[in-house]
């Protein structure tokens, strides 16, 4: 039950959404530039498919994804990092019968892997290329299901990491390739209750202790299982709420700073539970809008700290969950824009 | 293919020279204060990733004609001519490349393809030495554990100046795992060694959660090596991941110096709740064991209670108690120990929070610890004023108002 009280805590006051630099983020967002002489490549380079990810979805909640002016190029770095996998723990004698899977890597000189087949697809996905995705989606799902353990857990790459993180990155990637069948999904749930705290919060691995960006991927995965009611909600949120610190940034465990990119793991999780209202909206948002460097653009960790594309999207993200008029809506649990998510299910039903 | 040299390749008509600052942005930074780096230092800096990236960008693509030329030549039909020269040239191939990536993760360890390529390069090693070498062969021998070693090494260096390098925390596991195939007697004194370089990289960082996470993986790795080794069931009945009774106690003492060194420090809280729940299943349910179980509970209660009048605003001691109330301790104690001392326990501990309230009457952490108590008591059918718990929220809606939701939420609940 919600009184009117509550509900003045869920969006920001006039006067914050008003210190947007909208346009000099959308500026230091187009000056990732080519360029040769570029920290951009070096810093990046094992993970640009995700600073693709970040950059592009930025620009798309900015709603200034139509001044990109070579789709082109990022369609052809994204193909440039294709990667055909043999999958693991299958009967050889059966390949030919089986469509060969395909991951893709951070960069095109280096391995496929979960978390850049995540960003491949939600890359290919805010550009709108959903016949692209479907051409591909076996061969997907066929990767993605290489990866799955037997007790339900995610490798990251053919090397064995497990990591809740890979939970989420499994879950959401089939989801968009709209092939949730490929993997045991019940085995997934397990795994990911096996990572929860007493705390109502996740942590990577089993006895692990809670952290925001783990929780964020737990909820995900089990919002995607549609297993949501099978956690303590109220212990959840309860923990989720006590990130807001005095300054209004959130962090992502107990007795931590503030940090930006809390803003999207803590928010958009509160926003799956729909418990959004337990944290103060106007403080947080204030809290984002000082970490924006006023001079070039982009958002920074917190107030002070340089900026960086990744704490621009989640400071964008956040933002945008806590209703920036400016802003398209992100969807908590896909981290794509809503409409992006619309034109999904529309090309589904068409 | 495309070059490495079209970064995001998002264009733009009006192209604006990436100055040094503009291009800072690309970075996933932490902690970087705007007005602490001068442009000069900047431009150092800068010159240093150019080289770095070089580095890496050399090393990659070195690997990927080794793994070529390890592919093409493994396909060669054997006593051919070029065999031998073939086998010459791909020794020194592979070192060429080995020691190019060596160099490149010393200084950026996130280079995931690179670590790859020198597991499949060591796991080449594996199959040429099956850890059935010829008994005499001792220098063989020797020099597979001479490189699984100085592998060991190179992730050591890597993770002193780069902690949180996901990578080279996965490579390094991935070592102490495959080393029993190359030597079972290695491989159980690094694993008993591992806790050195956890406790190092903690001393630096005592949240660095790789670390933590490291040693849950490391402790989960003992275990299955102590139950092959012993053949015996390691399972403890109630527990998913198994625990030896040495190394509970071990880890009750890392918990209480790291807390004792820093109350705010939740990783060590987290650590002690865990391996006490594992403890207590280790007893068992029998009400032998009551007086051990009471024990431990009383004493927890005690150093809590000491925390929390140090310093009542340290969230990491209140999720604790929580825990010690509310959580997996508390409640197999509930089997164990009689309903009345345990509520003997519970009461005193009331006691404290009152004290603590009246003389802090703003610590919001003891004011809801408060409530909790009381509402679980009156559930369990104590005589406690109930009506208190509405109160108490009532005012932590206003002495909180950031999560004035969640206490309003709260009240409707009740
Ligand atoms: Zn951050």
């Amino acid at each position: 039950m919600m009184t009117s009280d509550n509900k003045s805590h869920r969006s920001m006051d006039e006067s914050v959404c008003a210190q947007l630099l909208a346009e000099l983020h959308v500026e230091s967002l187009l000056r990732l530039e080519a360029s040769s002489e570029s920290y951009l490549q070096f810093l990046l380079e094992h993970k640009k498919m995700s600073a693709m990810y970040w950059a592009l979805t930025s620009l798309a909640l900015l709603r200034s994804l139509h001044t990109l002016a070579d789709r082109g190029a990022v369609l052809a770095f994204i193909k440039g990092c294709e990667r055909e996998t043999t999958s693991a723990g299958e009967d050889k004698t059966n390949r030919s019968q089986i469509a060969p899977a395909l991951g893709y890597a951070g960069n095109v000189d280096q391995d496929a892997h979960l978390l850049y087949t995540l960003s491949a697809v939600q890359c290919l996905a805010v550009l709108g290329e959903f016949v692209l995705i479907e051409a591909q989606a076996d061969r997907i799902a066929a990767y993605v299901r290489s990866l799955q353990n037997a007790d339900g857990s995610f490798c990251g790459d053919a090397y064995g990491e497990v990591d809740t993180r890979f939970s989420y990155a499994a879950l959401l990637t089939l989801q968009l390739i709209r092939r949730t069948d490929a993997v045991d999904v019940e085995a997934a749930v397990n795994y990911v209750l096996s990572c929860r705290n007493f705390d109502g919060g996740f942590g990577c691995i089993p006895f692990a202790e809670s952290h925001a960006g783990q929780v964020f991927c737990c909820v995900g995965a089990l919002k995607l299982a549609g297993a949501l009611d099978r956690v303590d909600q109220t212990t959840l949120g309860w923990w989720l709420c006590q990130r807001q610190l005095p300054n209004g940034g959130l962090n992502g465990r107990p007795d931590k700073k503030e940090d930006v990119c809390y803003s999207w793991w803590v928010l958009s999780s509160l926003s799956m539970l729909d418990k959004q209202h337990w944290i103060d909206a106007n403080a947080l948002g204030a809290f984002i809008m000082r970490a924006q460097d006023d001079e070039y653009g982009g958002i920074a960790d917190r107030p002070g700290d340089r900026a960086d594309v990744f704490h621009t999207f989640f400071g964008l993200a956040g933002l945008s969950l806590l209703g920036h008029p400016s802003l398209e809506h992100i969807h908590p649990m896909y981290a794509l824009p809503c409409s992006v998510i619309r034109q999904l299910n529309f090309s589904e039903s068409a | 293919m495309l070059s490495r040299s079209s970064v995001l390749s998002i264009q733009h008509k009006t192209f604006i020279p990436c100055s040094i600052r503009h291009l800072v942005l690309c970075r996933a930074m932490h902690g970087v204060q705007r007005n602490t780096l001068q442009a000069a230092q900047l431009d150092e800096s800068g010159d240093r990733i150019v080289r770095l990236a070089a580095a890496a960008h050399a090393a990659l693509e070195c690997a990927r004609t080794c793994l070529l030329s390890i592919d093409g030549d493994d396909k060669d039909i054997d006593g051919d001519d070029g065999a031998l020269t073939n086998a010459s040239s791909r020794t020194s191939r592979i070192e060429t490349a080995m020691k190019a990536s060596r160099a490149a993760l010393e200084v950026n360890p996130d280079e995931y393809t690179l670590w790859n390529f020198r597991k499949r390069v060591l796991e080449r090693g594996i199959g040429d030495t099956p850890g059935k070498r010829e008994p005499g062969n001792k220098t063989q021998e020797m020099n597979s554990l001479d490189v699984w070693q100085d592998e060991l090494r190179l992730t050591k260096v890597a993770l002193q100046t780069h902690a949180k390098a996901y990578p080279a925390w996965q490579h390094r596991l991935w070592l102490l795992q495959q080393s029993k195939r190359v030597d079972a007697e290695m491989h159980t004194l690094w694993i008993k060694q591992e806790r050195v370089l956890c406790e190092m990289l903690l001393a630096k960082d005592e949240r660095n959660f790789h670390a933590w996470a490291h040693r849950a993986n490391v402790k989960r790795l003992a275990l299955q090596m102590k139950s092959e080794l012993s053949s015996e069931p390691a399972a403890i009945p109630g527990c998913a991941d198994e625990h030896g009774p040495d190394m509970i106690e071990q880890e009750l003492e890392f918990s209480k110096q790291h807390i004792l060194a820093n109350f705010a420090n939740y990783s060590a809280w987290h650590l002690r709740s865990v391996t006490l729940t594992k403890k207590v299943a280790l007893l068992g349910g029998g009400a032998e064991h009551a007086e051990a179980v009471a024990d431990i509970v009383e004493k927890e209660l005690d150093w809590v209670r000491n925390a929390y009048y140090t310093d009542p605003d340290v969230e990491s001691t209140w999720i604790y108690h929580r825990w010690l109330l509310e959580g997996e301790l508390m409640e197999r104690s509930s089997s164990v120990i009689s309903s009345a001392r345990r509520h003997g326990f519970l009461r005193a501990e009331l006691t404290a929070l009152n004290e603590l309230v009246e003389m802090e009457p703003n610590a919001k952490w003891a004011l809801l610890a408060k409530a909790r108590l009381i509402r679980f008591l009156a559930s369990e059918g104590q005589d406690t004023d109930s009506q208190q718990v509405q109160i108490i929220l009532a005012r932590l809606r206003e002495l909180d108002p950031f999560r004035h939701g969640f206490y309003a939420d709260l009240l409707s609940m009740q």
